[in-house]
């Protein structure tokens, strides 16, 4: 996967600009042509934040609802794709609190089984949606990726996902998180240092 | 550089995210380091494993739902306001607020329906000069026949002079508040006459041409007239309401006591109108400034008011008749 170019994040770059003028002038049609465009990257955003797919999907759909709602204030400063990240991020992260709420608040845990009335069921982990396709091993080691992953405090989890998953720039990820560049890098390197432990201990080696 | 310091800048090195200088420095330390080496090789493949991670495909209804929850917001504020305001209750109309409203609304309009009629009542009230003055005057049972021809013509012919709206009575006691119109009420005649019906009224004689025979004859009537004077108590303060105040001032020097109202006059920025001789009694009529009026009070009381009535008015000067008398 290939980072942008840092420094690219200016609005007179943005391949969305038109799209969004006419979204702001009240063009359904345009915003959904934003959705269409942007919709696999956010739900890539917020899955790997979440670690779970549903989740994910909720978190998408209220992005671009919110999106649409406030694009009438949106100045063009930054890139509408920044613009969207911010929001699904926000929802994301919001999203992460309310699920440590509720385990607190219920002392459930990611291994426990959870009993209702249709049976015995498992909280459902990032890595719990695999294709029929996919090797076994390869299913373990994308699933021992995301378990460090989610291992991680939010804070760094959320540079690792933006930066070494979604490849975005710097300057980037720091309008994002509304984080100095210098705080996002060493979040960053903390977060690599702390994801290589992790996996080194699930697997016995790297 | 140490090991320690080398591990802690591997994250940054190994994706090319360090200064030119650290990374010659680092450089040279892996070279001759294969611990080092070896935990900058972890860190690539774990960096490769997360960059490795496979991208998930949105469902195909993402879109369309998306979608629908936008149509469905932009529906709803296009709403008419009608629809803003009676949507929040299901389409039911809210029948009890539209209720009150009209309630309140009908109300302001009756209290706005009457309320002249009130006003009209008090102006006619405080202007009703000579007909409320007669009855004041008359007895029970007597009508103005009753009456000299020339004091009901006096009466009659009362001039309406800009006077005092009304008067403001402090501390005094029901019984003199009830008597007053017996005493005031000859007031309403000329300012000739004025004293004479004061001291009529306070002496309960009548003088020698038989005019204000209305205390005699009151006090004919005994029980009965004091009655009607009870009755005809507010009327009576409602006529002096455009009159002339009258302040009696009682005193064992009068011609001491004229000369301190004079001076009381002249302090507060009165104007002597006329000073006139009544027997015993001295009757001094003068213009006070309306602003003055209590400074004025607060005067004739040091030598002997003895009423406190303060006289109300809108006008610029009030017009006030103070008879000095002595003290039986």
């Amino acid at each position: 996967m290939s980072n942008k170019a840092e420094g690219c994040d200016s609005p007179d770059l943005d391949e969305d600009g038109d799209l969004v003028v006419r979204s702001q002038r009240g063009e359904i049609d345009a915003f959904e042509s934003l959705v269409i465009k942007h919709q696999k990257k956010m739900l890539n955003l917020a899955y790997r934040m979440t670690g779970n797919y549903d989740d994910a999907c909720d978190i998408v759909q209220d992005a671009f609802v919110a999106a649409y709602k406030g694009i009438g204030g949106f100045q063009r400063k930054s890139r509408f794709s920044t613009w969207l990240s911010t929001i699904t991020m926000n929802l994301a992260r919001n999203r992460l609190r309310q699920v440590a709420t509720e385990q607190q608040r219920h002392g459930l845990s990611l291994d426990v089984p959870l009993l209702t009335q249709d049976g015995e069921v498992r909280l459902e982990l990032p890595s719990s949606a695999p294709t029929a396709l996919e090797q076994i091993e390869r299913h373990e080691l994308q699933r021992g990726v995301q378990e460090c992953i989610n291992a991680l405090e939010e804070e760094f989890r959320a540079v690792v996902v933006l930066r070494d998953i979604q490849g975005y720039a710097y300057e980037e990820i720091s309008e994002v998180l509304q984080l100095a560049i210098g705080t996002v890098k060493s979040r960053l390197f903390r977060a690599r240092a702390m994801l290589r432990d992790c996996l080194k201990g699930k697997w016995g080696g790297l | 550089m140490d090991c320690r310091d080398v591990k802690q800048l591997l994250p940054a090195y190994s994706t090319d995210d360090i200064s030119s200088a650290e990374k010659s420095d680092i450089e040279m330390h892996l070279a001759a380091c294969s611990s080092c080496s070896s935990a900058l090789e972890e860190l690539r493949r774990t960096i490769a494993h997360v960059r490795n991670l496979e991208q998930v495909e949105p469902p195909p209804w993402l879109t369309q739902k998306t979608m629908e929850c936008i149509r469905s917001d932009v529906r709803e504020q296009r709403q008419s306001f009608f629809e803003r305001i009676f949507g929040s209750w299901g389409g039911r109309v809210p029948v009890g607020a539209i209720a009150t409203v009209l309630i309140a609304v009908c109300s302001f309009f009756v209290y706005r329906a009457i309320q002249p009629d009130i006003d009209f009542e008090e102006k006619k009230e405080s202007a009703a000069p000579a007909s409320v003055q007669r009855e004041t005057a008359e007895p029970a049972g007597k009508s103005k026949e009753g009456m000299p021809t020339d004091a009901r013509e006096r009466i009659q012919e009362a001039p309406r002079l800009e006077r005092p709206k009304t008067l403001v009575k402090k501390n005094v006691p029901p019984d003199k508040r009830e008597s007053a119109p017996a005493v005031q009420a000859p007031y309403a005649a000329t300012a000739a006459d004025r004293e004479r019906t004061v001291s009529q009224a306070r002496s309960g004689k009548s003088d020698a041409a038989g005019r204000f025979e209305v205390n005699s004859a009151a006090q004919a009537q005994g029980a009965n007239f004091e009655r009607k004077e009870k009755k005809a108590a507010a009327p009576a303060r409602a006529a002096l309401a455009g009159r002339e105040s009258v302040l009696i001032v009682r005193a064992a020097d009068t011609a001491n006591a004229v000369e301190k109202v004079r001076a009381a006059i002249a302090r507060t920025g009165g104007v002597m109108v006329e000073q006139q001789q009544s027997g015993a009694a001295t009757v001094i009529t003068a213009e006070i400034p309306t602003v003055r009026i209590k400074d004025f009070i607060g005067d004739l009381q040091q030598i002997g008011l003895s009423e406190d009535n303060v006289p109300v008015s809108e006008a610029e000067r009030i017009r006030l008749t103070i008879r000095v008398e002595r003290i039986p």
